[in-house]
């Protein structure tokens, strides 16, 4: 089967203050295919958003860019070639994301129904009337109660969960065959996590879309992803079926990643943590590429001397 | 306790845009109607002349009420003027970044350096027929540079957030995005600024009119009002302190109501 969305050698470099350059994305390349959640999951600061945000060409420049050999083909257009009007429709059209806090990503003066109807509106050429049906179905579409009503709510009238139906559904206007969703579910309680988890499976069984589902929580990853692939210091280090993947991790690194994971079996001892953060800002000027991929065993006796002051 | 200021503001201010408003029909005289040159030069206030007659015999209370109306009317077209381009650069400039927010920026700052009286003064000498309109205009394309940075610091901190990355990321239209998304998050500031600064239009052209180039004779205004009435201060007190008053009390009621507003607004004055 032919992949939907094909990222080749992905790698956004960051130009910091001193002359030094960070690559948060460093060569990633994964494979996304219709009707596959594929999680991506990796401890804070493994460039995981950054990722994300380059798939759609969102990262500021400056002082961010993206390699110019980086390929990101959705549907065999290559996504860092379009030109800004093209690129546009690929937003929202071809891929979407929703993110992690669903209040802040709202407008706050405007109505959850203009809002989505705006969306529609700037990818499908129909009247008002016919943007606001089209709303409607996608707010019942998303489980909201009584959609009707929530039209002419405005986002702080509703609960977190609501509101991350309202920015899945507003995702879902353009008609997208990838969703990006960056931790999805980290702003929400526990009980409304598995809803929208449940929603998304059941979005990308009805839709036949693809879903990108970027957590730090391996449970998430464990409940709805087919695929998992592990990402550390700006690359992916493991990728596998979900089902090995958590039974037979191949990668170190994912390996303590799993042992981190509490469980209720195993109570009264310390959480074997992953000591550190990954370096940040690799590789430097001063350090080169080889020097970046330490095992991440030695990370912490490394971080000081990763990071020079300049 | 704010809302009680904000309340206390906008009645007064209601009160005198409905005074303004029914000039014609509340003021007993035409104000410029120069009554009886002989007999009714600075007369007392009386039953007659609820305020008294100025030096040219005109009904004192008709000019005050006829001068609200010029004073309120060009205060507000000005500072309609003002918001309109400052939040047009602010916006403009705060979205754009780089080179044009630089040039902008520097713009106004430079702009800023000239003192504003002094301009008025130039523009409004040199610009003689001009009349109201050249007022108005005068007036609104001076005010607008404290507007605008407030609109591109406003707009600097909006579009770092989540709402503005997530209508990128569906694929609105940058236009759409500074229209529908920015500008109506940074209202409330605007309002703030556009309230304070009517109080303060109305005092800059008071004080150009009392310098003769403001609002000219025989239109009556509340700054020629005063300039008429300076000389009789020692004999006809009221004559300058009548129109003095209607300034005083109008400025207020735009600070009250502009501070209240920004209390309200603004949760790190509260």
């Amino acid at each position: 089967m032919k992949p939907l969305l094909s990222v080749r050698d992905l790698t956004t470099v960051f130009s910091l203050p001193g002359g030094l350059v960070a690559r948060p994305v460093d060569g990633v390349s994964l494979d996304l295919f219709p009707g596959e959640t594929l999680a991506l999951v990796g401890e804070s600061g493994s460039g995981k958003t950054t990722l994300a945000l380059s798939l759609l060409r969102l990262i500021p420049e400056p002082p961010g860019r993206i390699d110019p050999a980086s390929r990101v083909e959705l549907d065999g257009t290559d996504v860092m070639r379009l030109d800004s009007t093209a690129l546009r429709r690929v937003r929202g059209g071809g891929m979407a994301m929703i993110f992690q806090e669903p209040g802040s990503s709202l407008n706050p003066v405007m109505t959850v129904g203009s809002q989505i109807a705006e969306t529609v509106r700037v990818h499908a050429r129909l009247d008002r009337g016919a943007a606001r049906r089209r709303t409607r179905d996608l707010l019942a579409d998303v489980g909201l109660s009584d959609p009707d009503r929530r039209l002419d709510q405005y986002p702080h009238e509703l609960s977190g969960g609501m509101q991350q139906r309202v920015m899945i559904a507003m995702a879902l206007a353009g008609d997208p065959r990838v969703l990006i969703a960056d931790e999805p579910t980290t702003a929400l309680d526990v009980t409304i996590q598995l809803q929208i988890l449940d929603l998304l499976t059941d979005l990308k069984r009805r839709l036949g879309l693809a879903v990108l589902l970027i957590t730090h929580d391996l449970g998430v990853a464990a409940r709805v992803a087919d695929r998992v692939a592990v990402m550390y210091a700006g690359r992916i280090v493991e990728s596998a079926p979900s089902t090995s993947l958590f039974d037979h991790p191949r990668h170190p690194y994912t390996e303590a990643l799993l042992e981190a994971i509490p469980r209720v079996d195993r109570t009264g001892d310390r959480l074997p943590a992953i000591p550190g953060q990954p370096p940040p800002g690799f590789p430097t000027r001063r350090y080169s590429r080889l020097q970046t991929a330490i095992p991440w065993r030695r990370r912490a006796s490394l971080k000081a001397r990763v990071w020079p002051m300049s | 306790m704010t809302s009680a200021r904000i309340r206390l503001g906008l009645v007064a201010v209601g009160l005198l845009y409905l005074i303004a408003l029914l000039a014609p029909a509340l003021a007993p005289y035409d104000p410029a109607a120069q009554l009886d040159l002989v007999g009714g030069r600075l007369l007392p206030p009386s039953l007659g002349h609820p305020l008294g007659t100025d030096p040219l015999s005109r009904d004192l209370l008709s000019r005050l009420l006829f001068g609200a109306r010029l004073s309120l009317s060009i205060a507000a077209l000005a500072v309609a003027v003002a918001v309109t381009v400052g939040t047009a650069v602010g916006l403009a400039a705060g979205l754009a970044g780089g080179v044009i927010d630089g040039i902008l920026m520097r713009s106004v700052d430079a702009a800023l350096a000239i003192p504003r009286v002094f301009l008025l003064i130039v523009i409004l000498a040199l610009w003689e027929q001009g009349g109201i309109t050249a007022l108005v205009l005068v007036l609104g394309l001076t005010g607008w540079f404290g507007t605008s940075r407030l609109v591109r610091a406003e707009v600097l901190s909006l579009r770092r957030r989540d709402f503005v990355l997530a209508a990128q990321a569906l694929g609105l239209p940058s236009w759409r995005i500074a229209l529908r998304h920015v500008l109506p998050n940074a209202v409330a500031p605007i309002v703030v600024s556009a309230t304070l600064g009517v109080g303060n239009t109305i005092l800059i052209e008071a004080a150009l009119s009392f310098l003769g180039i403001g609002v000219r004779p025989p239109q009556p205004s509340w700054g020629n009002m005063i300039a008429d009435g300076q000389a009789f201060l020692a004999t006809a007190p009221w004559q300058a302190m009548v129109p003095g008053v209607a300034v005083v009390v109008t400025v207020m009621a735009f600070s009250v109501l502009g501070d209240a507003l920004r209390d309200r607004i603004d949760p790190r004055t509260r």
